[in-house]
């Protein structure tokens, strides 16, 4: 056979498998042609540093928002304030007794690993839930539980991003799901949200008998002897990403509320979130769930609730304070879901599953309103590139 | 610029403009990049790129891919062109050669003058090099397979090797010749 030719060898380099068997047979055997193949990988090789220098990643999702902007003639700043979720959940919980449940209704329903840490369920998947009442007493007693360290070692994972995006559209392509979208706004809430992901994060947890027995000494609390399949076992969990659309309360809004807000105090929140997904190494939903609601401390008339939950794995459990708010089992959209409302009326929040993804609707409004919303979400579309007719592009 | 986003799975995007600009936006950018060494510029004519195509085609027309490589790397020659008069003056006038990737800059003023003259070395040589042989290096070093890069030249994928192969030598040995200013 013939001697590669300089080109052929180069393509060897970079994509092995377009040579054919021959070609490969003679590199192996020929001297001349690995030595010129040689000094062609070197002189890539410095080319590829040289022309890689300072090659940083690109921002995709500023780019898209960039995109969106110049194909609309936008001028260039996105309309309006993009107020962070967090604000919302803040100015709620602070305020209105409403928003508490709902920013508990959050916290628990997104974050799983929190629920162990008060003595409830780790599940995995949740496609259903269940109301769990609790006192105020009850609440005062869950404080008083030592937190996850005290068991065994919590991880996180790398630190996900957090930003505010133009709208559904720029949401689904920084996520990379469909988002939804209600269709029905009431009508003290002005109907232009503001957009927020927060992305994928991941945390595990290993159980350590040892930890658990010396921090059941160091603070004179009775040891529970872990079980034995629970020692060492390590719990992994996986949330995210989350898209949160916030709409504020239009001027002349509810007049409870209007007394401890300003203008700007959001009054809705839609989000959405594939399912918390939770695995382990070892230890069953059942074990964990037996070991931690038998921790003393745990009030025996809540342990027998979430222990009377059938299926554990699937069921999230759902702590209302029955001194201040409600729950009841609705149907949102043909999916099963939990309504939350305070028993003033001032807010309502209603949470379920549908195809694998949790959604959530909160706000300063009536339980009425809230499920209106809900059953109106809709899955946004995108943009849309139509040839020869630029006056039907949609932007999102 | 953001060094930690998160990017979905290409799988995941449903919509077919966003699985197009995912996949494609960040070759044009690189492309770009190879022949004009200023992140900004190169996105610019990665944006111009995605509008014109916008305006003209669907986002899953076929050959989508084609099209955005082919015009990244004519936007970005053009540019090229463009600035030709204004490079020949830096080139008599040093104190012009200022780093043009501020973006890339480090703390370390060692290390960015450094880097700086190396980037004004390799602009040079790569000026020196012909149109075909620049393109050939953007686009391969951009990411680009031997079949795409060999689409977006209008050659044939045979010819890559050969062309990239030359291309690479003369880099090398333009880069190791001192500057003519």
């Amino acid at each position: 056979m013939f001697h590669l030719a300089d080109g052929e060898l180069r393509r060897l380099q970079d994509e092995p498998a377009s040579g054919t068997a021959a070609q490969r047979r003679h590199l192996d055997s020929c001297r001349s042609c690995d030595q010129r193949s040689a000094l062609l990988a070197r002189a890539a090789e410095r080319v590829r540093r040289t022309l890689a220098d300072g090659d940083e990643p690109v921002d995709l999702v500023a780019a898209r928002s960039a995109f969106v902007r110049r194909l609309a003639g936008a001028s260039g700043s996105r309309s309006g304030a993009s107020p962070s979720p967090w604000t919302f959940i803040r100015a709620h919980a602070a305020w209105s007794t409403a928003a508490a449940v709902a920013a508990l209704l959050l916290l628990v329903a997104l974050t799983p690993l929190r629920t162990l840490a008060t003595g409830f369920l780790a599940i995995f998947e949740p496609s259903q839930f269940v109301a769990v009442p609790l006192t105020t007493a009850d609440i005062e007693q869950l404080r008083a539980l030592p937190d996850l360290s005290a068991y065994g070692t919590l991880r996180h994972g790398p630190p996900s991003m957090h930003r505010s995006v133009g709208g559904p559209g720029e949401a689904s392509f920084a996520t990379g799901m469909a988002v939804t979208v209600p269709r029905f706004i009431p009508t003290t809430i002005a109907p232009q949200p503001s957009y927020a992901v927060v992305g994928r994060t991941s945390a595990s947890f290993t159980f350590s008998a040892a930890k658990a027995r010396a921090s059941a000494a160091a603070s004179r609390r009775p040891a529970l002897a872990v079980p034995p399949g629970l020692d060492g076992s390590v719990l992994g969990v996986i949330m995210g990403p989350v898209v949160f659309a916030t709409y504020h309360a239009v001027a002349g809004g509810r007049p409870q509320l209007r007394r401890h807000r300003g203008e700007d105090f959001p009054g809705l929140l839609v989000a959405q979130a594939p399912v918390p997904r939770v695995g382990s190494s070892g230890a069953s939903v059942r074990d964990i769930e037996r070991y931690l609601l038998a921790q003393p401390g745990v009030p025996p008339q809540l342990a027998a609730e979430i222990a009377a939950i059938g299926d554990p794995s699937t069921t999230l459990p759902i702590p209302i304070p029955i001194e201040k708010a409600y729950a009841q089992p609705v149907i949102v959209a043909g999916a099963r879901g939990l309504a939350m409302g305070d028993n003033t009326g001032l807010g309502s929040a209603v949470v379920w599953q549908d195809r694998g993804m949790l959604h959530a609707v909160a706000g300063a409004l009536t339980m009425r309103d809230v499920l209106a919303v809900a059953n109106s979400l809709e899955t946004a579309t995108s943009i849309r590139t139509v040839p020869a007719h630029p006056q039907r592009i949609r932007v999102h | 610029m953001l060094l930690h986003v998160e990017r979905p799975p290409l799988e995941h995007v449903n919509d077919a403009f966003d699985r197009l600009f995912l996949r494609e936006y960040p070759r044009c950018v690189a492309i770009a990049r190879r022949l004009l060494f200023d992140p900004h510029l190169a996105e610019d004519v990665a944006q111009d790129a995605f509008l014109e195509f916008t305006r003209r085609h669907d986002a899953d027309a076929p050959f989508a891919s084609v099209w955005l490589h082919r015009a990244a790397l004519h936007s970005a020659m053009n540019v090229l062109r463009q600035n030709r008069r204004r490079m020949q003056r830096e080139r008599k006038n040093a104190a012009l050669e200022a780093p043009l990737l501020a973006a890339a800059a480090t703390f370390d003023p060692l290390h960015t003058a450094l880097r700086s003259e190396e980037q004004r070395l390799v602009r040079s040589a790569l000026r020196r090099m012909s149109g075909r042989h620049r393109a050939v290096l953007a686009l391969r070093y951009a990411g680009l397979s031997y079949a795409e890069t060999a689409i977006a030249l209008g050659i044939k994928t045979n010819h890559v090797g050969t062309l990239l192969a030359r291309a690479e030598a003369a880099l090398t040995k333009e880069i190791s010749r001192v500057p003519s200013r």
